[in-house]
């Protein structure tokens, strides 16, 4: 179990330094992830879901050990990186998924599409002891120009008491797919496609004697699924005496995914010791190391070939192809391109990542109430990913064999004094002060090879002497920051309360003379029930007002971006390939961080001696000086450059309750709380610039459906509206102009620019991939030695666009691929038959007159039609756990049986695997896309958890 | 532990300098210090010409939308609806502010640089070449265009106004002027590609004719022929350095594996192209154009599969084919094909090795079938299937070893000797009408022509004295119709040369000479066996509009610069 801190002498880590929780003028979230092992978990933050305000972390997809979306307060950045910055044990680590995913120098359009391994997976969720989350400018503003998206504090566990303790977990899970997408059989695929072709005023395709011998049926949803068993391993040695108390933990982890070879695995080692040299002195040392091994399937490619995406072509691919040759399935048939078994099966993607984290510290008490601090500590990740796209795949069809090696290395230390301050006057004042010192270094390499055309592709990447062409490439970037930090709290007499926060920092990557920056904050506390006036103690014991204004940054600036860089470019001379430089990004010299003002408004309430206590927020953040790239006219000879231009909003409210429901008393123990969040996040000005987003293959084009655009969300979708079916000629002709020539049956288009013509002004705002408000409810009942417990999450208002459906839903025959069975089913057959999907239809290649000679306009440019209602709420997961009597058992002081389910059951609108999924979530710009994404499995987990 | 303490504290306070610290990324004062790093630079400038955005794929906006050569249907610039949002205009404009951007770099930078004068003399001839080349296209397509002769500065001035066509072609005299003066002869073989003297004085001769034909068409013949008598002077200084000849048989210039020897006697300047082993597709430094031009279905000519799915119809004994999935591709307008085999050029052996009407191609079980195309009609003797178009396919570029439909090896050439000489013959005709002088020149292209493939042929015939200034202008159009069909040149040819009732030769073809052939496409009588119908594909040649002359400002330009407060007209 976890409880909210509800205990005003409940300690709270905030930066540099801990803080009664009546003393903390902040907005901070404490969680203790008890248990946290009786679930299908394998990193820290998939805990956090739905129990935080304030907090909205969504799985981007279901790949095992696949990233995670973590967004405190909403998104405030539009080139950079949303997430908050991770602090462990007080070493802010590196969780950036570029470090442990080497890709650069490959094939951005396959290498890019795989999901990348979550950081934060490397971290042994077993081993913490608290999480807190810091949302607001005064908790966040000591970390100054890192802060801005928040920060996230992590505490592991220490030995407790001085007896020598053993805990052994060990859980097993069963994965498996939550639902299929129905599409087309054989029988139905025929009649679709001479359907279309007849709708086209062209032939049947196939003629009667097929429809009555129809080849073999393959289900190609039931070839690429399967139910997975994985499991899961962690031993914690815990101990002491006065002197010295160590923890040892070891972890491993084994995470099949749904999919078919694609998994997780990763083993993590823990030390943590503590010894008090002498009443002054003591030392405390802190290291993990993690090696993981990812073995991931290609989910979505941007260059749109079904033969890059394993959920795009399972969907796609005709059910009369051959998915094994001799039904062998090591033998994938690739003599049609786009068979999604061959990327299973014969494509390679192994990225293997090694993390380390150390760090030694030294508390040293100076005299009674002033401590000093020192803290060294190194991070160290390295990786190294092999990829190989065979022949059957369209890059490895066109390239005989494409393999990628890439490794990377990114290192950074850190090297931190802090002087701390405490003291306590006649009960009545207390201050504390904080002044410290950091510098912390990073140094960051990476190394590529691609080699092409293999003589023979069996050894794939494990012997590239195999191949001929070799294009290798190197990258290295060192930077640094250097800050000072300061914090003074001042308490009177428990009721009032007052704290300032300042921190600058200077950074190597900022150009001369702009290098540093200034971080101020305050904020304020009121105990309104310890005041003399007060008379309510019997109803709300606890009545705490505080408010924070402050600045923190982000630190998005690449390395090298104020220098006037050189790009690198094939040129040809003596009719020889050759190399040459060429100019490439404007350099900008005046470039700075972006920053964000925060102001916080905050009630915490207890009510009938703290069974109820609630707490609420109101924060509005303006982040501005965006970092945006932006587009110079083309004659200025540079594509682009990087300004600091523009403001986005994000307000909300996040309010959390817990209540104790039965009392103390009661036979049943009965814990409820719930969270809700409600953000609104607006972009405030772009400097009159449009920003769109990553592009997606529609058709034969790539296109961006996310934009940045003043008035309305980062990444809200931007592209046509629709408006049904044309029925009849009469409504084409009486329609606007469209030069696709649309036919009765095709989707009809808005004209929304008023020009009566459809065209790429008629392009708008077509919702929003942020939702109204997310919510969280968690219950626990405890009888006697059964406890049950379960998380109910949700979000409602969010949309998504469904990209699987450009292909399943227009029911377009232009590529010879599948479509969905609803469609089929509820498609235009003649006037007045459905307003929503269109008729099957092909193209008519004989001139005939009042036929379309091309693909609809639905097929090649992205629409509302796309855009679907993504709210959802979802039973997370329900746990059982029993506690077995071991008091008969001298050598076992306990034992918990376990079982849970993850992702039971749930209840959406969304047409789609899983409304939760976004294929391309490192980027803030755009979000809210399912491109082939694969979905999160329904898990059924057992366990055991022993302590010794 | 005192100690412990004091060795924390001192390890703690090293490293504290914010420099930064470039150890991998290439920036303009660590790559560039000596005479051994230019080359580097050199190669950037040029690296644009090969790329996808510029003469690779966005030939189109010179191929289709003259009147000789059309793309499918679909293709905004081959049925003349493109606009300001037409990408490929777009990604061209940029290219070539991109080189000229480079070229400024260049100049500006090696300036300042300790080496040898004479090499650093010549370097910067090659910059101002190649920044003359890009204005030189910019202005005839664009007409008036911002004008930039150094490189833009730290973000705040990207904003340049139009500057009038006038103006830019002063630059464009000045930089080639330049150019010639600090230009070699020839190149050592390394260089082999780069612009060299010969370059230089070629495209004086021809933008001092262009100028002067831009004045003309205005009304102003006066202020123009002081421009075509630099036309002349320089295109006489050009051919009296005997660097370049005709190369005898015409075939040689377009084989795709005698490039080098094409380059050393009769292209003065082109933009290459090879097989690129290891980008392929759209990234590739190869050409697109074998497989653009030859027909999908004949084997070994074009770095191109076989296409997936064709449907046979067959009527009688001739088929007709369709396909899905095949490439998008140009073809030759009947006409041309009708106009330069007769006539004048009836036998001329360019005509047949540029215009493929013949070939085997492979049906999907392997068969092979016979091809004709219009004009040939079948032979009376042969039976047995044949496919009949009624089109014709350029047959210029061809390479059986290309890798990818986008990855072969054939080069644009630019500039070839011939043109030095019709350039020669029709400043002349300018100045004075058609005197000998004009007719020599504008012979030399005959007699080539005459020598074929080592057989000599009496066609096509020299061109006879007589012809008044106008008839001989028309015919320099028909010779360069011919000679450099499949070039990148109609489309300048037609937009500067003046037709006999005083409009561009385009408006005269669109609204005179076309609506003058039976319409519509050709249609093959197969009880008959002869061709009836029409001779031109409509949808490539519609009636003229004033907005022809000029592409449009692209939309990426408009929307992005301020400074620019009008597009060309009609658009």
């Amino acid at each position: 179990m976890y409880q909210l801190a509800n205990k005003l002498d409940e300690v709270i880590v905030i930066g540099y330094g801990t803080v009664k929780k009546t003393d903390l003028t902040g907005s901070v979230v404490k969680l203790k992830p008890d248990d946290i092992s009786n679930t299908s978990i394998t990193s820290f933050d998939q805990f956090i879901q739905g129990r935080a305000a304030g907090v909205q972390i969504t799985q981007n997809t279901g790949a095992p050990g696949a990233g995670m979306t973590f967004l405190i307060r909403g998104a405030s950045t539009i080139t950079g990186s949303s997430q908050p910055l991770f602090v462990i044990d007080g070493y802010p680590v590196d969780a950036d998924p570029n470090s442990s995913n080497p890709t650069a120098g490959g094939d951005g359009q396959t290498l890019g599409a795989t999901p990348a391994t979550n950081p934060l997976a490397s971290i042994n969720p077993n081993d913490i002891e608290s999480i807190e989350i810091l949302k607001d400018a005064a908790s966040i503003a000591i970390y100054g120009s890192r802060g801005a998206n928040g920060v996230v504090m992590i505490t592991t566990k220490k030995a407790k008491g001085y007896a020598d303790k053993v805990n052994y977990i060990a859980r097993i899970d069963q994965s498996s797919l939550a639902k299929k997408i129905p599409v087309l059989d054989i029988n139905d695929y025929m009649n679709y496609q001479n359907e279309a072709s007849l709708n086209s005023g062209m032939d049947s395709v196939y003629k009667s004697t097929s429809l009555l011998n129809p080849p073999q049926n393959y289900d190609y949803q039931d070839l690429i699924f399967r139910t997975a068993l994985s499991n899961e391993h962690n031993i914690t040695l815990t101990g002491g005496d006065e002197k010295y108390k160590y923890l040892l933990s070891g972890n491993y982890l084994n995470q099949q995914g749904i999919i078919a070879n694609s998994l997780f695995e990763r083993g993590s080692f823990r030390i943590n010791l503590e010894r008090k040299v002498n009443d002054r002195l003591k030392l405390i040392t802190n290291a993990f190391v993690t090696p993981s091994l990812t073995r991931a399937t290609q989910q979505n490619s941007t260059n749109g070939f079904t033969s890059g995406s394993v959920i795009g072509g399972a969907l796609t691919f005709p059910p009369y192809n051959l998915p094994f040759i001799d039904n062998d399935p090591s033998q994938p048939n690739t003599s049609v391109e786009g068979n999604p078994l061959t990327l299973i099966h014969l494509e390679k993607n192994d990225t293997r990542s090694t993390v380390l984290v150390g760090n030694l510290k030294l508390e040293y008490k100076i005299f009674k109430d002033l401590n000093l601090l020192v803290t060294l500590g190194a991070n160290n990740t390295s990786a190294t990913k092999d990829f190989f796209l065979p022949t059957g795949t369209y890059t490895g069809s066109t390239n005989n064999g494409y393999a990628y090696k890439g490794v990377s290395n990114n290192f950074n230390y850190l090297t931190e004094y802090s002087l701390n301050y405490t003291k306590s006057i006649k009960q009545k004042h207390r201050i504390n002060a904080v002044l410290g010192y950091t510098w912390q270094n990073w140094d960051s390499k990476t190394s590529s090879v691609v080699v092409k055309d293999f003589v023979s592709q069996v050894l794939n990447f494990e012997n590239l002497q195999l191949a001929q062409d070799a294009i290798a490439q190197s990258y290295h970037t060192i930077w640094a920051l250097q800050s000072f930090l300061g914090r003074v709290t001042y308490s009177f007499d428990n009721r009032y309360i007052i704290n300032l926060v300042g921190r600058t920092d200077g950074s190597t990557k900022l150009a001369t003379g702009h290098k540093w920056a200034y971080f101020p904050s305050i904020g304020a506390g009121w105990n309104i029930s310890n005041e003399k006036f007060y008379k309510f103690s019997d109803i709300a014991n606890e009545v705490k007002l505080r408010t924070s204004y402050g600045i923190s940054g982000n630190q998005n600036v690449a390395a090298g971006a104020s220098l006037q860089s050189l790009g690198i470019a094939r040129s040809i001379v003596n009719q020889t390939i050759d190399y040459g430089f060429t100019t490439s990004n404007l350099g900008n010299k005046n470039l700075k961080w972006e920053n964000t003002e925060q102001f916080d408004l905050g009630l915490d309430v207890s009510f009938f001696s703290g069974r109820i206590s609630a707490t609420i927020d109101y924060y509005r953040k303006v982040t501005s000086n965006l970092l945006i790239q932006l587009s110079p006219p083309p004659s200025s000879g540079y594509g682009s450059f990087s300004g600091n231009i523009g403001k986005i909003e994000n307000k909300g409210l996040d309010l959390s309750v817990s209540v104790q429901v039965l009392p103390n008393k009661s036979k049943i123990r009965w814990l409820a709380s719930g969270n809700i969040s409600f953000n609104r996040n607006k972009v405030l000005d772009l400097g009159g610039v449009q920003l769109f987003g990553q592009g997606f293959t529609i058709s034969t084009s790539q296109q961006s459906i996310n934009t940045a655009l003043a008035g309305y969300p980062v990444g809200a979708f931007f592209a046509y509206r629709t408006n049904g079916i044309y029925q009849n000629q009469k409504e084409i002709q009486s329609g606007p102009y469209d030069s696709y020539g649309p036919q009765p049956g095709d989707i009809r288009f808005k004209d929304i620019s008023g020009n009566d013509t459809i065209d790429s002004n008629d392009r708008t705002i077509i919702g929003s991939p942020y939702p109204k408000y997310t919510f969280g409810i968690t219950n626990s009942f405890t009888l006697r030695k059964i406890t049950l417990s379960f998380l109910i999450t949700g979000a409602e208002g969010v949309q998504k666009v469904n990209l699987n459906r450009a292909k399943l839903d227009n029911l377009y025959t232009g590529s010879f691929s599948n479509v969905s069975k609803d469609a089929w089913d509820h498609r235009w057959t003649g006037e007045g038959t459905s307003t929503y999907y269109p008729a099957a239809s092909s193209v008519n290649t004989r001139n005939t007159p009042g036929y379309r000679t091309g693909a609809p306009r639905s097929w090649t440019n992205f629409s509302d039609f796309l855009v679907e209602d993504a709210s959802f709420i979802r039973l997370k997961n329900v746990t059982i756990s029993y506690a077995v009597n071991t008091s008969k058992l001298k050598w076992i002081n306990s034992a918990n049986l376990f079982a849970s389910a993850t992702n039971l059951f749930m209840i959406t609108k969304y047409t789609g695997y899983d409304p939760e999924v976004s294929a391309n979530a490192n980027a803030p710009l755009s979000p809210g896309i399912d491109n082939g994404t694969i979905p999160q499995a329904k898990v059924f987990s057992v366990g055991i958890n022993v302590g010794f | 532990m005192k100690k412990l303490v004091i060795i924390f504290l001192f390890f703690g306070l090293i490293s504290c300098s914010l420099k930064e610290k470039n150890v991998a990324t290439p920036t303009l004062s660590n790559t560039l210090n000596s005479q051994g790093d230019i080359p580097a630079y050199v190669n950037g400038c040029y690296s644009y010409l090969s790329g996808f955005n510029c003469f690779k794929d966005s030939w189109a906006m010179l191929f289709y939308t003259a009147d000789d050569i059309t793309g499918p249907t679909t293709n905004l610039y081959s049925s003349k609806t493109y606009d300001a949002n037409t990408v490929q205009g777009s990604r061209f404009w940029g290219s070539m502010y991109a080189c000229i951007n480079n070229c400024n770099q260049l100049l500006e930078n090696i300036e300042p640089l300790a080496i040898d004068s004479a090499y650093k003399s010549r370097i910067e001839g090659e910059g101002y070449f190649l920044r003359a080349f890009c204005y030189f296209y910019l202005v005839r397509m664009w007409g008036d265009v911002p004008l930039k002769i150094r490189t833009t500065a730290s973000g705040f001035d990207v904003n340049y106004p139009r500057i009038s066509a006038d103006t830019v072609y002063q630059q464009i005299f000045s930089d080639l002027t330049q150019a010639k003066n600090r230009l070699l002869v020839t190149l050592p073989v390394a260089e082999l590609g780069h612009a060299t003297k010969g370059a230089a004085l070629g495209f004086l001769a021809k933008a001092y004719l262009t100028y002067a034909n831009h004045l003309d068409l205005a009304g102003n013949k006066t202020a123009a022929l002081p421009y075509y008598q630099l036309a002349e002077n320089y295109a006489d200084t050009l051919i009296s350095l005997g660097k370049y000849s005709f190369i005898p048989n015409y075939a040689d210039i377009w084989d795709v594996d005698k490039k080098r020897a094409a380059y050393s006697s009769e292209v003065i300047f082109g933009i290459p192209f090879t097989r690129d082993q290891q980008v392929s597709s759209s990234l590739s430094l190869g050409s697109e154009f074998a497989a653009a031009f030859m027909p999908y279905d004949m084997p070994n000519v074009a770095g191109l599969a076989l296409p997936s799915s064709r449907v046979f119809v067959r009527k009688g004994d001739t088929i007709t084919m369709t396909q899905t999935g095949a490439a998008t591709q140009g073809t030759v307008q009947p006409w041309f094909a009708k106009t330069y085999s007769t006539g004048d050029y009836a036998g001329d052996y360019r005509f047949e090795t540029s215009i493929l009407t013949n070939w085997t191609c492979l049906a999907d079980n392997g068969t092979p079938i016979n091809t004709y195309t219009f004009p040939l009609t079948r032979s009376p003797n042969t039976t047995g299937l044949i496919f009949i178009k009624p089109y014709p396919y350029l047959n210029k570029y061809v390479d059986p070893y290309g890798l990818d439909a986008a990855d072969n090896g054939n080069d644009l050439y630019i500039m070839r000797i011939s043109e030095i000489y019709l350039i020669k013959a029709e400043a002349e005709n300018e100045i004075n009408g058609p005197t000998i002088k004009a007719y020599n020149a504008f012979n030399m292209l005959r007699a080539r022509a005459r020598l074929a493939n080592g057989t000599i042929r009496s066609t096509p015939a020299n061109l006879q004295a007589g012809l008044t200034q106008d008839q001989f202008r028309m015919k320099i159009v028909d010779e360069r119709a011919l000679e450099f069909v499949g070039e990148g040149q109609r489309w300048f040819d037609l937009v500067r040369m003046k037709s006999p009732n005083g409009t561009s030769i385009l408006e005269y073809q669109l609204n005179t000479f076309i609506p003058s052939l039976p319409q519509g496409t050709p249609v093959f009588n197969t009880t008959t066996r002869v061709w009836g119908g029409g001779l031109t594909f409509p949808s490539n040649v519609p009636p003229f509009q004033k907005r022809f002359l000029l592409f449009p400002i692209p939309y990426s330009e408009l929307s992005t610069n301020p400074a620019i407060t009008y597009q060309n007209p009609g658009y």
